[in-house]
């Protein structure tokens, strides 16, 4: 509702302005062309973020020195801490980094976004800046032009710097043109309601803008020319810092709790650290002369005094607030949790990883692996099977004899709580993903999308198998319950071989250690059908039951099958791209049922032959 | 210089193929390891276990590992082979 009266009402509001005054024109194209060199930016620093992103973020962000570095250099390269803190909470969702370590990087971002005020006022206002900015888009053009991602990705960054220096000089020539016509200062506002005013207009600037760096630059370009006075520019930087957090807040609202979190600490710095710049202003502003001395700053320079300032009440918001980060985690864990399991809901996919291939591949991946945790669940309750017995050491054989114990579960209400939100969201997850990333992914997310549809399967083979065997796995007649029991064996021994395929590290190995598992149902599903057969034989199963054995002997091989290809999926997944070896060695489905068939009790003397 | 240009791209291609096959080989060499490690554990546990059907499924799983050794073993003499010609 809000936004609907409110794009409107900027649009009137720039119509008007265009309409009135030329400098104003001048101001709001300079605003445009730097928010959208800051959006080249964007495209081009993502094309670098596949790849050796995971390795280099584990490295970069184990400690916590290293996490906040990481912030500040990466903010101080894409000169956007609402990127950086939306692509951290990507990371943060997908559970690639800790809250602690997202924690220091938003700190560090804090600290490199103050870069970007030196930029302006020490260069951008220095020297003409527009000079540079054609020769470098040129550049840049050149670059987008060339097949390489890499390259193209250096030209996105290369116009967006020339359009971020384009912009900077069309918001200095409009301020200068206003200086002649009208004089702003006369809306100066001084003392406290001055503080309070203008760091409210930075907030809201910057909520509008959603780039704290444009509302720093056209203060500093407003101070240059003396449209602001230097205490009104003071707050409206203090201003911007809080404003900023809006990115990082709408970037939350798709990610999950850990996101949230996040965003969470990202206010909270902010807030405080603008607080405390508020009410220190004073002492500050002392601290900003006897800096601006001692390297050299001209009593008159108020834009590089404004970028002291921004350094400074950053700087001092990191000192509070890093010996709270770990009290902040306590707290944002205890007071932000996820709701309540009514329904379960993807836990690690977010709107802002869907551009970032590492990490929505990653995501992805991890979402699948959630919902097979979940489906592993519902299939041992819907087989009766207690899952710390199928993962735990006791005998599945133990099974066989015994009436099977009851666990209530409506597989159907199951399905719509625990799968059916997490299912839709990684489908259509993987298609946008799928859409956005570069062909080497292509394998991974089919890969995954096969095992998502196999999860779902699975289920609805248990529910098929489910209904004769609430019955039969509890008859009082022991040959019906045995088959029936048996089923539940043979499932529950895929399951546990599948849970045991984690402890392997290699995902080579692992894909290869899921032959011995084909070849063992295979061999079990042969037995069962040959037992059946033996059964009628020996008149001791009537026809009808010996149908509806047959009939559910195939719901458990349908069963064990999308278990398979589940497990062989989100294995392949794994896979670095363009790996063969799981191929090559692999075997076929020929050879795992001559292994099946053809080994019974001569597989020792076997053995030997080849040793 | 156009000659020599051309003599170093074949060259840097050549390189690229050969790392490529230094990359498979060296992970050819590591599964088949941990394979070669597999089946010698599986090969004890045959020594021990009691039952028919524990000694069945062991020897079937051994008979899997043996034969994914032996189409490994065949890459892998088929990546030398190329590498010769």
């Amino acid at each position: 509702m809000l936004r609907r009266i409110i794009l409107p009402a900027i649009l009137l509001v720039l119509v008007y302005g265009f309409a009135v005054s030329k400098s104003f024109n001048e101001i709001a194209a300079g605003v445009a062309l730097f928010m959208f060199g800051m959006l080249c930016m964007e495209q081009g620093f993502k094309v670098f973020s596949g790849g050796t992103l995971q390795r280099v973020l584990a490295a970069s962000t184990d400690k916590l020195w290293k996490s906040m570095s990481f912030g500040v250099v990466s903010t101080t390269l894409m000169q956007s801490s609402s990127l950086v803190s939306v692509i951290t909470i990507s990371f943060l969702s997908a559970e690639m980094i800790g809250l602690a370590q997202g924690i220091g990087i938003i700190f560090g971002a804090n600290l490199g976004t103050t870069t970007g005020a030196w930029v302006v006022a020490g260069f951008g206002l220095k020297v003409n800046i527009s000079a540079y900015a054609m020769p470098i888009m040129v550049f840049g053009v050149i670059f987008l032009m060339q097949n390489s991602s890499r390259v193209k990705g250096i030209g996105w960054i290369l116009v967006g710097v020339g359009f971020l220096f384009l912009g900077i000089h069309y918001m200095k020539e409009g301020f200068s043109a206003y200086a002649e016509q009208i004089d702003l200062t006369a809306y100066a506002m001084t003392g406290v309601a001055g503080l309070l005013v203008f760091t409210l207009v930075g907030i809201l600037a910057t909520v509008v803008m959603q780039s704290s760096h444009a509302t720093l630059v056209i203060t500093i370009t407003a101070l240059a020319t003396g449209q602001v006075t230097y205490e009104n520019a003071l707050a409206l930087a203090i201003g911007a810092n809080v404003g900023t957090t809006i990115t990082a807040i709408l970037g939350a609202i798709s990610a999950g709790i850990s996101g949230k979190r996040l965003a969470g600490a990202h206010l909270m710095f902010n807030l405080v650290t603008g607080v405390v710049a508020l009410v220190m202003i004073k002492p500050l502003l002392i601290a900003v002369e006897q800096i601006s001395s001692v390297v050299g700053i001209a009593s008159d320079d108020y834009t590089l005094k404004l970028a002291v300032f921004h350094t400074l009440f950053n700087l001092l918001g990191v000192l509070l607030m890093v010996p709270m980060i770990q009290p902040m985690v306590k707290w944002l864990e205890k007071h932000l949790r996820s709701e309540s399991v009514e329904r379960d809901v993807p836990r690690y996919l977010s709107k802002a990883s869907l551009e970032l291939p590492e990490v929505a591949s990653r995501a992805v991946f991890k979402e699948t692996v959630h919902l097979f945790n979940n489906a592993f669940n519902l299939v041992c309750h819907g087989l009766d099977l207690r899952r710390r017995d199928v993962i735990g050491d006791m005998d599945l054989h133990d099974l066989l004899d015994e009436p099977a114990q009851s666990i209530e579960i409506d597989l159907e209400d199951q399905y719509v709580r625990m799968i059916k939100d997490i299912y839709s969201a990684n489908i259509e997850f993987i298609s946008r993903a799928q859409a956005a990333a570069p062909p080497e992914y292509a394998d991974s997310y089919s890969a995954l999308r096969r095992a998502n549809t196999d999860i779902v399967a699975s289920i609805k083979a248990t529910k098929h198998l489910r209904n004769n065997l609430q019955h039969y796995a509890r008859s009082p007649d022991l040959v019906v319950r045995r088959e029936y029991n048996r089923f539940r064996i043979r499932v529950a021994s895929v399951l546990r071989s599948l849970a045991d395929l984690n402890h392997a590290d290699d995902a080579v190995v692992r894909l290869l250690s899921l032959d011995q598992i084909k070849v063992e149902a295979m061999d079990a599903a042969d037995h069962a059908t040959a037992r059946v057969d033996q059964l009628i034989r020996d008149g001791k199963i009537a026809s009808q039951m010996a149908t509806s054995l047959i009939n559910d002997g195939m719901y458990t091989r349908d069963l064990i099958e999308h278990l398979l290809v589940v497990a062989d999926a989100i294995t392949r997944a794994t896979l670095p791209p363009g790996e063969t070896l799981s191929e090559d060695m692999a075997l076929q489905i020929e050879d795992i049922a001559n292994i099946a068939r053809s080994m019974d009790g001569a597989a020792l003397t076997h053995e030997r032959e080849f040793e | 210089m156009k000659r020599k240009k051309l003599l170093k791209k074949l060259s840097d291609l050549l390189t690229i193929g050969t790392e490529a096959d230094k990359d498979e080989v060296g992970k050819l060499r590591d599964v088949l390891k941990a394979l070669k490690v597999k089946q010698a554990d599986l090969q004890e546990e045959l020594e021990s276990v009691q039952g028919d059907h524990e000694r069945r499924k062991i020897s079937k799983q051994i008979e899997v590992i043996r034969r994914q050794r032996e189409k490994g073993i065949e890459v892998y003499k088929s990546i030398k082979e190329a590498r010769q010609q």
